[in-house]
Protein backbone atom coordinates (compact mmCIF):
# COMPACT_ATOMS: atom_id res chain seq x y z
CA UNK A 1 0.00 0.00 0.00
CA UNK A 2 2.80 2.16 1.23
CA UNK A 3 4.50 1.98 -2.42
CA UNK A 4 1.30 2.56 -4.12
CA UNK A 5 0.57 5.66 -2.20
CA UNK A 6 4.37 6.59 -3.36
CA UNK A 7 3.97 6.28 -6.81
CA UNK A 8 0.55 8.18 -7.01
CA UNK A 9 -0.24 11.22 -8.92
CA UNK A 10 -0.94 14.29 -7.20
CA UNK A 11 -3.72 15.71 -8.86
CA UNK A 12 -3.46 18.88 -6.40
CA UNK A 13 -0.46 20.22 -8.06
CA UNK A 14 -1.88 19.61 -11.74
CA UNK A 15 -5.18 21.24 -10.56
CA UNK A 16 -3.06 24.44 -9.40
CA UNK A 17 -0.97 24.26 -12.39
CA UNK A 18 -4.02 24.15 -14.58
CA UNK A 19 -5.10 27.33 -13.02
CA UNK A 20 -2.03 28.88 -13.41
CA UNK A 21 -2.29 28.14 -17.00
CA UNK A 22 -5.99 29.42 -17.49
CA UNK A 23 -4.84 32.55 -15.63
CA UNK A 24 -1.62 33.06 -17.47
CA UNK A 25 -3.26 32.38 -21.03
CA UNK A 26 -5.67 34.78 -20.53
CA UNK A 27 -3.58 37.70 -19.38
CA UNK A 28 -1.26 37.24 -22.03
CA UNK A 29 -3.26 37.48 -24.29
CA UNK A 30 -5.15 40.26 -22.54
CA UNK A 31 -1.63 42.20 -22.47
CA UNK A 32 -1.00 41.94 -26.99
CA UNK A 33 -1.09 44.74 -28.89
CA UNK A 34 -3.58 44.30 -31.71
CA UNK A 35 -1.41 42.38 -34.29
CA UNK A 36 -0.64 39.49 -32.06
CA UNK A 37 -3.76 39.74 -30.14
CA UNK A 38 -6.00 36.60 -30.87
CA UNK A 39 -9.98 36.42 -30.67
CA UNK A 40 -11.12 33.80 -27.36
CA UNK A 41 -13.01 31.76 -29.97
CA UNK A 42 -12.07 31.35 -33.77
CA UNK A 43 -9.13 29.88 -36.07
CA UNK A 44 -6.79 30.76 -39.00
CA UNK A 45 -6.87 30.71 -42.26
CA UNK A 46 -5.02 27.49 -44.21
CA UNK A 47 -1.86 29.76 -46.12
CA UNK A 48 -1.60 28.55 -49.69
CA UNK A 49 0.72 25.35 -49.81
CA UNK A 50 3.95 26.64 -51.84
CA UNK A 51 4.10 24.78 -55.25
CA UNK A 52 6.81 22.43 -55.83
CA UNK A 53 9.67 24.02 -56.87
CA UNK A 54 9.47 26.70 -54.52
CA UNK A 55 9.59 24.41 -51.91
CA UNK A 56 12.69 22.67 -53.26
CA UNK B 1 37.59 6.59 -7.92
CA UNK B 2 34.66 4.32 -9.31
CA UNK B 3 32.51 7.87 -8.73
CA UNK B 4 35.59 9.87 -10.69
CA UNK B 5 34.89 7.78 -13.86
CA UNK B 6 30.64 7.67 -13.23
CA UNK B 7 31.32 11.15 -13.20
CA UNK B 8 33.75 11.28 -16.54
CA UNK B 9 31.45 8.86 -18.13
CA UNK B 10 28.22 10.89 -17.29
CA UNK B 11 29.33 13.54 -19.22
CA UNK B 12 30.44 12.05 -21.90
CA UNK B 13 26.79 10.77 -21.76
CA UNK B 14 25.43 14.40 -21.48
CA UNK B 15 27.30 15.95 -24.16
CA UNK B 16 26.65 13.36 -26.46
CA UNK B 17 22.98 13.01 -26.05
CA UNK B 18 22.80 16.94 -26.00
CA UNK B 19 25.17 17.37 -29.36
CA UNK B 20 22.81 14.38 -30.98
CA UNK B 21 19.74 16.16 -30.01
CA UNK B 22 21.20 19.89 -31.68
CA UNK B 23 22.44 17.45 -34.81
CA UNK B 24 18.87 16.19 -34.89
CA UNK B 25 16.75 19.81 -34.25
CA UNK B 26 19.49 22.35 -35.20
CA UNK B 27 21.24 21.08 -38.48
CA UNK B 28 21.04 24.58 -39.96
CA UNK B 29 22.78 26.53 -36.98
CA UNK B 30 24.88 23.48 -35.12
CA UNK B 31 26.03 20.65 -36.64
CA UNK B 32 29.29 18.29 -37.60
CA UNK B 33 27.72 18.41 -40.74
CA UNK B 34 27.91 22.03 -41.16
CA UNK B 35 31.79 21.81 -39.58
CA UNK B 36 33.33 19.10 -41.43
CA UNK B 37 31.47 20.33 -44.70
CA UNK B 38 34.70 21.06 -46.91
CA UNK B 39 35.76 17.69 -46.06
CA UNK B 40 32.78 15.48 -46.54
CA UNK B 41 30.34 17.87 -48.78
CA UNK B 42 27.40 15.19 -48.85
CA UNK B 43 27.59 14.86 -44.75
CA UNK B 44 24.89 17.09 -44.60
CA UNK B 45 22.42 14.10 -46.22
CA UNK B 46 23.37 12.20 -42.51
CA UNK B 47 22.53 14.70 -39.88
CA UNK B 48 19.47 12.61 -38.61
CA UNK B 49 21.50 9.69 -38.34
CA UNK B 50 24.69 11.40 -36.78
CA UNK B 51 22.21 12.82 -34.37
CA UNK B 52 20.61 9.45 -33.47
CA UNK B 53 24.60 7.68 -33.15
CA UNK B 54 25.27 10.87 -31.05
CA UNK B 55 22.04 9.48 -28.69
CA UNK B 56 22.94 6.01 -28.63
CA UNK B 57 26.48 6.39 -27.96
CA UNK B 58 25.39 8.50 -24.93
CA UNK B 59 23.28 5.58 -23.74
CA UNK B 60 26.37 3.36 -24.04
CA UNK B 61 28.60 6.04 -22.18
CA UNK B 62 25.76 6.52 -19.54
CA UNK B 63 25.53 2.62 -19.08
CA UNK B 64 29.68 2.55 -17.97
CA UNK B 65 28.55 5.55 -15.60
CA UNK B 66 25.64 3.47 -14.28
CA UNK B 67 28.39 0.34 -13.76
CA UNK B 68 30.65 2.44 -12.12
CA UNK B 69 28.56 3.64 -9.50
CA UNK B 70 24.91 3.30 -9.76
CA UNK B 71 23.75 6.19 -6.82
CA UNK B 72 25.46 8.81 -8.70
CA UNK B 73 24.55 8.32 -12.08
CA UNK B 74 21.18 8.06 -11.60
CA UNK B 75 21.69 11.54 -9.48
CA UNK B 76 23.31 12.85 -12.44
CA UNK B 77 20.77 11.76 -14.91
CA UNK B 78 18.09 12.61 -13.24
CA UNK B 79 19.38 16.20 -13.04
CA UNK B 80 20.40 16.81 -16.20
CA UNK B 81 17.08 15.34 -17.78
CA UNK B 82 14.96 17.51 -15.57
CA UNK B 83 17.31 20.57 -16.38
CA UNK B 84 17.32 19.83 -20.23
CA UNK B 85 13.71 18.92 -20.88
CA UNK B 86 12.58 22.04 -18.48
CA UNK B 87 14.88 24.41 -20.08
CA UNK B 88 13.87 22.96 -23.88
CA UNK B 89 10.41 23.65 -23.36
CA UNK B 90 10.96 26.70 -21.64
CA UNK B 91 12.55 28.42 -24.62
CA UNK B 92 10.17 26.67 -26.82
CA UNK B 93 7.31 28.83 -25.36
CA UNK B 94 9.06 31.51 -25.12
CA UNK B 95 8.23 33.02 -28.52
CA UNK B 96 4.75 31.16 -29.09
CA UNK B 97 3.58 33.25 -25.56
CA UNK B 98 5.28 36.37 -27.51
CA UNK B 99 2.72 36.10 -30.28
CA UNK B 100 -0.05 33.98 -29.62
CA UNK B 101 -1.38 35.42 -32.96
CA UNK B 102 1.63 34.39 -35.42
CA UNK B 103 1.68 30.44 -33.47
CA UNK B 104 -2.28 30.08 -34.14
CA UNK B 105 -1.41 30.65 -37.91
CA UNK B 106 0.88 27.98 -37.19
CA UNK B 107 -1.27 25.72 -35.41
CA UNK B 108 -3.94 26.27 -37.64
CA UNK B 109 -1.84 24.55 -40.61
CA UNK B 110 -1.46 21.57 -39.17
CA UNK B 111 -5.36 21.08 -39.87
CA UNK B 112 -5.74 18.56 -37.22
CA UNK B 113 -8.68 16.48 -37.14
CA UNK B 114 -8.90 16.56 -33.61
CA UNK B 115 -8.56 20.15 -32.92
CA UNK B 116 -11.58 21.78 -34.06
CA UNK B 117 -11.03 25.14 -36.55
CA UNK B 118 -12.66 27.26 -33.44
CA UNK B 119 -10.22 26.24 -30.99
CA UNK B 120 -7.10 26.76 -32.53
CA UNK B 121 -6.84 29.79 -30.96
CA UNK B 122 -7.51 28.88 -27.54
CA UNK B 123 -5.10 26.18 -28.21
CA UNK B 124 -2.60 28.63 -29.48
CA UNK B 125 -2.87 30.48 -25.87
CA UNK B 126 -3.06 27.72 -23.46
CA UNK B 127 -0.36 25.36 -24.66
CA UNK B 128 2.80 27.25 -24.65
CA UNK B 129 1.36 28.43 -21.00
CA UNK B 130 1.38 25.35 -19.90
CA UNK B 131 4.52 23.91 -21.35
CA UNK B 132 6.54 26.94 -19.93
CA UNK B 133 4.89 26.70 -16.35
CA UNK B 134 5.67 22.45 -16.58
CA UNK B 135 9.23 23.11 -17.64
CA UNK B 136 9.14 25.27 -14.63
CA UNK B 137 7.70 23.29 -12.52
CA UNK B 138 10.01 20.54 -13.70
CA UNK B 139 13.23 22.08 -13.10
CA UNK B 140 11.74 23.68 -9.37
CA UNK B 141 9.69 21.59 -7.84
CA UNK B 142 9.43 18.42 -6.00
CA UNK B 143 6.39 17.08 -8.41
CA UNK B 144 8.97 15.33 -10.90
CA UNK B 145 6.38 12.66 -11.82
CA UNK B 146 3.27 14.61 -12.67
CA UNK B 147 5.65 16.99 -14.85
CA UNK B 148 6.86 14.38 -16.39
CA UNK B 149 4.18 12.95 -17.20
CA UNK B 150 2.32 16.03 -18.91
CA UNK B 151 5.58 16.63 -20.52
CA UNK B 152 5.03 13.08 -22.28
CA UNK B 153 1.75 13.56 -22.99
CA UNK B 154 2.51 16.83 -24.52
CA UNK B 155 5.31 14.46 -26.73
CA UNK B 156 2.88 12.37 -27.74
CA UNK B 157 0.52 14.95 -29.42
CA UNK B 158 3.58 16.67 -30.91
CA UNK B 159 4.57 13.13 -32.42
CA UNK B 160 0.41 12.75 -33.65
CA UNK B 161 0.18 16.06 -35.13
CA UNK B 162 3.72 15.76 -37.11
CA UNK B 163 2.88 12.30 -38.48
CA UNK B 164 -0.74 13.36 -39.18
CA UNK B 165 1.06 16.07 -41.14
CA UNK B 166 3.93 14.03 -42.71
CA UNK B 167 1.23 11.65 -43.51
CA UNK B 168 -0.91 14.46 -45.71
CA UNK B 169 2.26 15.98 -47.09
CA UNK B 170 1.12 19.35 -45.58
CA UNK B 171 4.90 20.18 -45.97
CA UNK B 172 4.76 22.78 -42.74
CA UNK B 173 7.52 23.13 -40.33
CA UNK B 174 7.22 22.26 -36.92
CA UNK B 175 6.78 25.66 -35.49
CA UNK B 176 8.54 24.16 -32.07
CA UNK B 177 11.48 26.50 -31.90
CA UNK B 178 10.33 29.33 -34.19
CA UNK B 179 7.55 30.71 -36.24
CA UNK B 180 8.86 31.80 -39.35
CA UNK B 181 8.22 30.00 -42.18
CA UNK B 182 4.77 28.77 -41.38
CA UNK B 183 4.46 27.13 -45.44
CA UNK B 184 8.17 26.29 -45.73
CA UNK B 185 9.19 22.66 -46.59
CA UNK B 186 8.92 20.63 -44.38
CA UNK B 187 11.45 19.74 -41.28
CA UNK B 188 9.06 17.83 -39.67
CA UNK B 189 10.56 14.87 -40.02
CA UNK B 190 13.91 16.06 -38.13
CA UNK B 191 11.62 17.16 -35.38
CA UNK B 192 9.50 13.77 -35.00
CA UNK B 193 12.53 11.93 -34.91
CA UNK B 194 13.92 14.35 -32.19
CA UNK B 195 10.75 13.92 -30.10
CA UNK B 196 10.68 10.11 -30.48
CA UNK B 197 14.45 10.18 -28.96
CA UNK B 198 13.11 12.68 -26.11
CA UNK B 199 10.28 10.08 -25.22
CA UNK B 200 12.64 7.68 -23.39
CA UNK B 201 14.18 9.88 -20.86
CA UNK B 202 10.67 12.12 -19.89
CA UNK B 203 9.15 8.55 -19.44
CA UNK B 204 12.30 7.72 -17.39
CA UNK B 205 11.10 10.68 -15.30
CA UNK B 206 7.59 9.69 -14.99
CA UNK B 207 8.69 6.67 -13.11
CA UNK B 208 11.08 8.00 -10.54
CA UNK B 209 10.79 9.27 -7.04
CA UNK B 210 9.40 12.67 -6.77
CA UNK B 211 11.75 15.45 -4.98
CA UNK B 212 13.62 18.66 -4.99
CA UNK B 213 16.78 18.80 -7.15
CA UNK B 214 18.35 19.85 -3.76
CA UNK B 215 17.13 17.23 -1.97
CA UNK B 216 18.12 14.53 -4.27
CA UNK B 217 22.16 15.70 -4.15
CA UNK B 218 21.74 16.12 -0.32
CA UNK B 219 20.12 12.46 0.27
Amino acid sequence: MKSFRDRSFNFRYLIVMAVFIIVGALLNNLRQPVERHVAWIGGQEILAKPAPEAAQ
Amino acid sequence: MSRILSAAFLALAITAFALGICEISFSDTFSWTTVLAKQFPKLYRYGVWIGIGECLLSTFFATLSWIFDRRFARKGLETAFRLGLGGMFITASLFKIHDPHGFAVLVAQYQFPLLPHDFVNLFALFMPMAECLFGIGLIITPYTRENATLLFVMFLAFIVALASALYRDLGITCGCFALEGAQDKSEAWTSLVRDVVLLGPCFWLTRIKNRSLLRLWRS
